[in-house]
């Protein structure tokens, strides 16, 4: 009797997870469907992306990815979207983590105003500053500069890292900050050594996201660059579109190339980031 | 080593008062246990000697020093907390060094320390695991060693062996005496184990509601518990107590319980004499109420009718839980030996109590009359 009943639970058991498990690889395709298409039309023809947009490429056109590097001075703009993306990144997280620490864990009057002021950047879309915004730039001669790119792009990303900063360092347990004190650690000593290799995941989940943002930004350079020389990858790549005609096999080869820094990024810090999603969910 | 004296110590979070005037002496090398049930300002007193909360009025002062003001990292305090705090980021050995290397010693100095420390609790073959691979008594370990590292004047301890299973606390409890007397370090432990504390403290601090209710060794609470809270919180299974009325009689001095009178015995009655005719809490430890053979001989003045209500057999002791067969029902449990297995739910029995080990409480104030 106990054992059919089991089975029984074993058998819907099975069910569930096969059906989890399907509506998994659908999604999954689903995802990574437009990428796969978007480097199969890579290595097409402008003509074949039309006629045949879903087989594969005939001939594989590898010139197609010669031809899109010089033409975009694909060159520059990486290296461009690689000092934006880190130059802007990296002071996300240290100055979010600096302000994160002391809005969760000490204890001041108008600790929640900041809070809010700080956040209050995350509802405000840029289109809506993007005036006043060009003109500040100008004053300060940072029009076609990458710095103007930079200074934008971190305000524009503390808020939501400090969202998550702020949440993550709550849940660490208060004891462990109180023994760091009686062994002897001033308040920057128990940050450094503590709360920060602590917040491995965190930082590495809100690291990655924030390169993703600034990575595919395109309006702000938009606004700010017009010298090919200072161009990011986004931008560059409209040199493929012209006001009547889009040349898609050299954008596609040009996206793909624009993408693979971020795949390296992502595999380069992917352990830490799915924790970082998972964090809390199990007591350890 | 160093004596801890905290004198006239209150803390206030808003309105509450959580620690009221609170005086103690901590002697040098002394072990000794504040306990009370939770909420009671014990693990808040010991916060304020680690210096993690700030003492509202009052002073504490370590050896000589005054240390109000002190940073918790001057104090030459160290602590074990409950949940072990350890640094979950750092191995064993990262962690029992961790307050060596904040001080800057030398990185000989340090493997010294931490390898003779780590010895002295077992814990050599550890060292290099983080505190995720470690067990509970383990990481308990480690927690215990990261504070004789440093070599302070004080321990602190916050119920450290509250997370252990049963038997571990017992070896972990045996552990930490023998690691006191090796190393004759002050140390102050709290709990809410009242079993802890007795068999720990050299001296015990019962905590109620902020207030120490007595301060004592093990023997003199039990023997002579000060008030009821004192003396229905040390020992196990508690003390009865029944709302009774003292009567004089033929010369001699009757607890009249409604339903069953007992004797005090001749020379109580000078302690207890200005109390005849009014309300009094009558106490009797469970371990002096007697079904069957009794080291006292039973009589009429000792001996009263009782209903089985439930056994509960403990090994070696059996808990008996009796009520007085009369409508004024008092429940009182007696401590007997294994020949009270054999008692059946609402048999009518004879229990004697030693009267000589009897306590008496006033019943307002439930300060103890003698």
């Amino acid at each position: 009797m106990i054992q059919k009943f089991s089975f029984s639970i074993q058998n819907r058991n099975n069910i569930t997870s096969l059906s989890i498990y399907l509506f998994l690889i659908v999604f999954t395709v689903i995802l990574i469907y437009p990428f796969i298409w978007m480097a199969l039309s890579s290595l097409k023809s402008s003509r074949e992306i039309f006629l045949s947009p879903f087989s594969f490429p005939k001939k594989l056109r590898i010139s197609n990815y010669f031809e899109a590097w010089k033409r975009c001075s694909f060159g520059v703009a990486l290296r461009n979207s690689v000092l934006v993306s880190a130059g802007s990144v990296l002071p996300i997280v240290f100055f979010s983590s600096l302000a994160a620490y002391p809005i969760a864990r000490m204890k001041f009057s108008g600790r929640v105003f900041i809070l809010i002021f700080l956040i209050i950047g995350h509802m405000i879309p840029l289109q809506v500053v993007m005036i006043p915004l060009a003109i500040e730039l100008k004053n300060l001669h940072l029009m076609n500069t990458l710095l103007g790119l930079i200074l934008p792009l971190i305000a524009k990303g503390i808020p939501l890292t400090l969202i998550v900063l702020v949440g993550f360092f709550q849940d660490i347990p208060l004891e462990i900050e109180d023994a760091a004190k009686i062994d002897g650690c001033s308040e920057f000593g128990i940050f450094w050594k503590i709360i920060l290799p602590l917040s491995k995941p965190a930082l590495s989940a809100t690291l990655i996201f924030q390169i993703m943002f600034t990575w595919n930004e395109f309006l702000l350079p938009l606004v700010v660059i017009r010298r090919r020389a200072v161009m990011t990858i986004p931008l560059a790549v409209q040199a493929f579109t012209g006001q009547d005609f889009v040349e898609w096999e050299y954008r596609f080869a040009a996206l793909t190339l624009a993408i693979i820094p971020i795949v390296v990024a992502y595999f380069l810090f992917q352990r830490q980031f799915v924790r970082g999603l998972t964090f809390g969910a199990l007591k350890e | 080593m160093a004596r801890v004296l905290i004198k006239d110590v209150s803390k206030r979070y808003g309105e509450v008062l959580a620690v009221k005037d609170m005086n103690l002496d901590v002697k040098d090398r002394e072990f000794i246990v504040l306990v009370g049930p939770s909420g009671c300002g014990k693990s808040t007193t010991l916060r304020m000697i680690a210096g993690l909360e700030v003492i509202t009025s009052g002073e504490i002062y370590i050896g000589d020093r005054l240390i109000n003001d002190v940073p918790p990292k001057d104090r030459k305090v160290a602590m074990v907390f409950q949940e072990y705090a350890l640094y979950p980021h750092m191995t064993a050995y990262d962690n029992i060094a961790f307050g060596l290397k904040v001080r800057h010693e030398s990185r000989r100095e340090i493997d010294k320390k931490v390898r003779r420390a780590a010895q002295m609790l077992e814990l050599t073959e550890l060292l290099d695991r983080k505190p995720a691979l470690l067990s509970g008594g383990e990481r308990q370990r480690v927690a215990l060693c990261r504070a004789i590292v440093r070599n302070p004047d004080v321990f602190l301890f916050d119920e450290p062996l509250s997370n252990l299973d049963a038997k571990l606390r017992t070896q972990a409890r045996n552990d930490l005496i023998k690691l006191h007397r090796r190393l004759g370090v002050t140390s102050i432990y709290v709990t809410h184990d009242q079993t802890e504390a007795m068999t720990m403290g050299d001296r015990v601090a019962v905590l109620s509601h902020g207030v120490i209710q007595q301060v004592g060794t093990p023997g003199e609470l039990y023997d002579h518990p000060q008030n009821k809270h004192v003396a229905g919180f040390i020992g196990s299974p508690a003390m009865n107590f029944i709302e009774c009325k003292l009567v004089k009689k033929d010369g001699k001095i009757w607890i009249d319980g409604k339903g069953f009178t007992v004797k005090v015995p001749d020379n109580y009655i000078p302690l207890i004499e200005s109390f005849i005719n009014k309300e009094i809490i009558f106490g009797i430890r469970p371990e002096n109420v007697y079904i069957g053979r009794a080291p006292v001989s039973s009589n009429e003045e000792n001996t009263i009718p009782a209903v089985v209500e439930m056994v509960e057999p403990l090994g070696t002791e059996v808990v008996v839980h009796l009520t007085s067969p009369d409508p004024g029902k008092h429940g009182f449990i007696s401590l007997s030996g294994r020949e009270a297995l054999r008692l059946r739910r609402g048999e009518r029995i004879k229990v004697i109590f030693d009267l000589s080990k009897m306590h008496a409480f006033e019943k307002d104030t439930e300060k103890a009359i003698m």
